[in-house]
């Protein structure tokens, strides 16, 4: 049985899902997990509806989405503490079996440095709105920015050598 | 922007293009739907627990997890249910009115089962008068704005404590609904273009949220003295509400209380504020914070030798809430000098307040 959403919450669905998707796919390299946190997030998004709105809405959803992931990260890792750095062995990159090249440095990143560089150069938030994003200081996401950059020029340099 | 930056903004651009795959509007909107419907039964559950618990004379001091119990199950009507009626009138009787736009607002309810009927009439300052109907479903929380400026709540259960989310200087009244076990709640927003963004509140000693949820806290006591008055014994409610993205207070004598957004802030911290000034000194002068995740062992340094300082693990969250008291203190003095603690490594640390 079809159900009706409120206003304005369809035509939400229909513009965000395809960004939040990849978005999430980016954070978590997996294709069925990204779109479970994307399902979750978006009905997250429609039980607050009457507070959130556009355009404000797509923000909430993405925040509920990384949220989502690092929920998902957490229950995967021992508690060792919020935002601590650690590889990234425990979800979907770590499965990744292709040859693509952005897709192992992903990989190679910790889950904080790869979620500051997703928000940062995929979605495109400035630092501030990265720092919000994930509720950390703009300085944490600006040492993890140059961090992880500094890993992927290492990492890349690696691969050169490799071929 | 340099090579490697836009060598990872292209190739992120290229690999997430694979990532295509349809949502389900469907599902999103009957998940969605449970996940509010399961919010608003597990706040009255704990409401109903907490009932049951205290006439079993259970000690509600103790900080034991309540377990929420299922709600009875209704027996079949044989006759169409007589509506439980209710009226409230809300005068926003405060001491500074300022800039209120409503003077007054009426309201009167009808509730049939779980479906309640409002009507309300709203009578601004200059004489106009709005008026509006509203069929609400269930009995959680409810909320509209009634016009620009006016925010209509209903709050399951006898509300002790509020605060408004979104505004600043802004007026709350609220009046319990006689027989219904509901309390209305008006809000005007004092600061022009803040939006209302939700709604805390005590009832029965437990904080509550407008998603439904029970919103983790601490009671930290202290003693109120003013300069003509014997000491009486208070306490303040510290919570933090990761749904909500805010921290504060309230102060569970009083209609005191302050919700800032959650920073991040080693450690936050809020501006002292004082039951009373005279002279260049204040009276009862609160400060108040919490120490950063994993963060123990605090060790508060005071500016004046009157002063005092508690501190107690917020339930749930392993968050220290701090509260620092001083009897007298000049206005302009800084209460809290700097705060020592343990960090999540190990490492003893110390802060001081901006």
């Amino acid at each position: 049985m079809a159900v009706s959403p409120p206003g304005g919450f369809a035509g939400f669905v229909e513009s965000a899902s395809g960004y939040l998707g990849q978005t999430a796919f980016l954070l978590c390299g997996d294709r069925e997990l990204a779109r479970d946190l994307v399902q979750e997030a978006l009905a997250r998004t429609y039980a607050a509806w009457w507070r959130v709105r556009e355009p404000d809405a797509l923000r909430y959803a993405r925040r509920v989405l990384v949220n989502l992931h690092l929920d998902r990260v957490r229950r995967r890792t021992p508690p060792t503490g919020e935002f601590v750095e650690q590889p990234a062995l425990e979800d979907g990159y770590s499965r990744v079996e292709d040859r693509d090249e952005v897709a192992r440095l992903l990989a190679s990143l910790t889950v904080q440095q790869r979620r500051v560089i997703v928000l940062r150069y995929f979605a495109q938030l400035s630092e501030a709105e990265v720092a919000d994003c994930l509720g950390i200081s703009v300085g944490t996401v600006k040492s993890t920015c140059s961090r992880g950059l500094a890993s992927l020029r290492q990492q890349h340099r690696s691969m050169e050598e490799e071929r | 922007m340099n090579t490697t930056e836009q060598q990872m903004r292209n190739g992120l651009r290229e690999l997430a293009a694979a990532a295509e795959f349809t949502v389900e509007l469907d599902a999103v909107v009957r998940e969605g739907r449970r996940i509010r419907r399961s919010r608003w039964i597990r706040g009255t559950s704990v409401a109903v627990s907490v009932a049951a618990i205290g006439l079993l004379g259970w000690p509600l001091a103790t900080g034991t997890p309540i377990p929420a119990v299922p709600i009875p199950a209704r027996a079949p009507a044989t006759a169409p249910p007589t509506p439980i009626r209710a009226t409230a009138e809300l005068p926003f009787a405060i001491a500074d009115p300022g800039d209120l736009a409503f003077a007054r607002v009426e309201i009167a309810a009808a509730r049939t089962g779980l479906d309640t009927s409002v009507d309300v009439v709203a009578e601004a300052v200059g004489g106009d008068r709005v008026e509006q109907h509203y069929d609400v479903s269930g009995t959680g929380f409810w909320h509209a704005t009634v016009a620009p400026g006016l925010e209509l709540a209903l709050i399951p259960g006898r509300v002790e404590r509020v605060i408004a989310l979104g505004g600043v200087g802004q007026a709350v009244d609220r009046q319990s609904l006689n027989g219904m076990d509901a309390t209305v709640v008006a809000i005007q927003p004092g600061t022009a273009g803040r939006e209302f963004a939700g709604l805390l509140w005590l009832d029965d000693g437990v904080l509550h949220n407008s998603l439904g949820e029970v919103v983790p806290s601490a009671d930290l006591p202290y003693t109120l003295v003013e300069p003509d008055g014997p000491p009486s014994p208070r306490q303040v409610v510290m919570f933090r509400d990761e749904s909500l993205d805010v921290w504060g207070y309230l102060d569970s004598n009083s209609d005191d209380g302050v919700a800032r957004p959650l920073s991040s802030e080693p450690i936050d911290t809020m501006a002292r504020v004082s039951a009373t000034v005279e002279g260049d000194y204040s009276f009862t002068s609160i400060a108040v914070g919490f120490l950063p995740p994993g963060g123990s062992d605090p060790e508060l340094t005071l500016s004046v030798a009157n002063a005092e300082w508690t501190s107690a693990e917020v339930g749930g969250t392993g968050r220290i809430a701090l509260l620092a008291v001083a009897e007298r203190i000049r206005r302009d003095q800084p209460l809290v000098e700097s705060i020592a603690y343990t960090d999540r490594d190990g490492v003893r640390t110390s802060y001081t307040p901006s």
